[in-house]
């Protein structure tokens, strides 16, 4: 028993060693030099890979209102009220000016306070590096109830979803959309045929000199008839 | 004690040790040297709740795109009422099964699109998502 006892313990040691030999030593085979340039070559594509992919990620599109600018940098204030840096680059940054379908291109230097503008680049925190600049109409899009229709001044009054009280101008030229409460078919009305108590959804103008708070112009209405949902 | 089984017992017992450490060496190898938390399954039942939830999974906020018509994906309500309204236009649509996809023209700049789904049930709760969708001529 005392011979077992002992080659038990020398069997631990030398299986011990054993595997730790096992590992291979990296001066144990020489690499050839093309295996080396093939994943040189393989490292550097996925890190070229990596960086595009990291370039994109940080990609972004941010917009706002012009709050201050301060040399090559703009201060813009995004529709939840958080301050963004804008970076312009002399050589790489370039403006330009929506109207409708079409750009057009314009000076850095022509952004003024006030103005609503969209912001590519890369973004690091709460700076965006512009790659180009766009300046842009603001817009409010949401729905309500309709309060009051007032046929003098062609005015609505809404209840937003948020509980805001709005005050909506129906200009000659906003666009009034009835929905048909059986087909869902799409008219055009006058301003008669929207009744106290109809569902509205709005496009709204924001200037930025709105002398009533709360108060914009319409760029398009769609009316749901209240009689759509009795109906239901 | 016999001298074979003596012999017998010595190579049994030597095996078995050997092919332990082996494994051990092998298992320790394998293991990352950090351990990460598992992430928590999301279990997501299919029950009334759910059906009635309005749910956008396309397009993503805030995403720039430079395709002048995109399709927004989601769920919504069977046969509830859904408009997606943006400065542009709007789409009137009545989904008649869960899931809805509607092909939507974006205009030149930001778009602000609007989505609202009234069930078809009066007493349940109208639903609203906002989402802005950038479509600019870059790349």
């Amino acid at each position: 028993m005392k011979y077992f006892t002992y080659s038990l313990i020398a069997l631990t040691i030398i299986a011990q060693s054993g595997v730790h030999a096992q590992s291979p030593s990296p001066s144990a085979s020489p690499v050839p030099t093309n295996v080396v340039t093939r994943e040189v070559q393989n490292l550097k594509d996925k890190l070229a890979t990596k960086v595009a992919e990291l370039r994109k990620l940080n990609h972004k599109a941010v917009s706002g209102v012009v709050a201050s600018i301060s040399g090559k940098t703009i201060t813009l204030t995004d529709s939840s009220g958080k301050s963004l840096q804008v970076k312009i680059d002399d050589v790489l940054t370039k403006a330009f000016s929506i109207s409708g379908t079409t750009k057009k291109e314009v000076k850095p230097d022509t952004i003024e306070k006030g103005d609503y503008i969209i912001t590519t680049g890369p973004m690091v925190e709460n700076t965006v590096t512009a790659n180009t600049i766009y300046i842009d109409e603001q817009y409010i899009v949401g729905s309500g109830k309709i309060t009051e229709a007032n046929a003098t001044d062609f005015t609505l009054s809404v209840m937003s979803e948020d509980n805001e009280k709005l005050t909506i101008d129906i200009e000659n030229n906003t666009k009034r959309l009835l929905v048909d409460s059986k087909t869902l078919a799409k008219e055009t009305i006058g301003f008669t045929k929207i009744k106290v108590g109809d569902t509205v959804h709005y496009v709204l103008k924001k200037t930025g000199t709105e002398k009533i708070k709360g108060r914009y112009s319409a760029v398009r209405i769609v009316i749901i008839p209240q009689e759509y949902f009795v109906a239901q | 004690m016999k001298k074979e089984v003596g012999l017998a017992i010595f190579f049994g017992v030597g095996l078995g040790l050997f092919v332990a450490f082996l494994m051990v060496f092998q298992i320790r190898k394998i293991q990352p040297t950090e351990t990460t938390a598992s992430p928590t399954p999301m279990l997501r039942v299919k029950d009334e709740s759910t059906v009635s939830t309005l749910q956008v999974d396309e397009p993503k906020p805030d995403s720039i795109t430079s395709s002048k018509t995109i399709t927004v994906k989601g769920t919504a309500e069977k046969n509830s009422l859904l408009i997606i309204q943006s400065p542009l236009t709007e789409s009137i649509v009545k989904p008649t099964k869960e899931s809805f996809s509607v092909p939507f023209d974006l205009a030149l700049g930001e778009n602000i699109l609007h989505i609202t789904m009234y069930p078809s049930t009066s007493s349940a709760r109208i639903q609203q998502k906002t989402i802005k969708v950038y479509y600019l001529d870059e790349q």
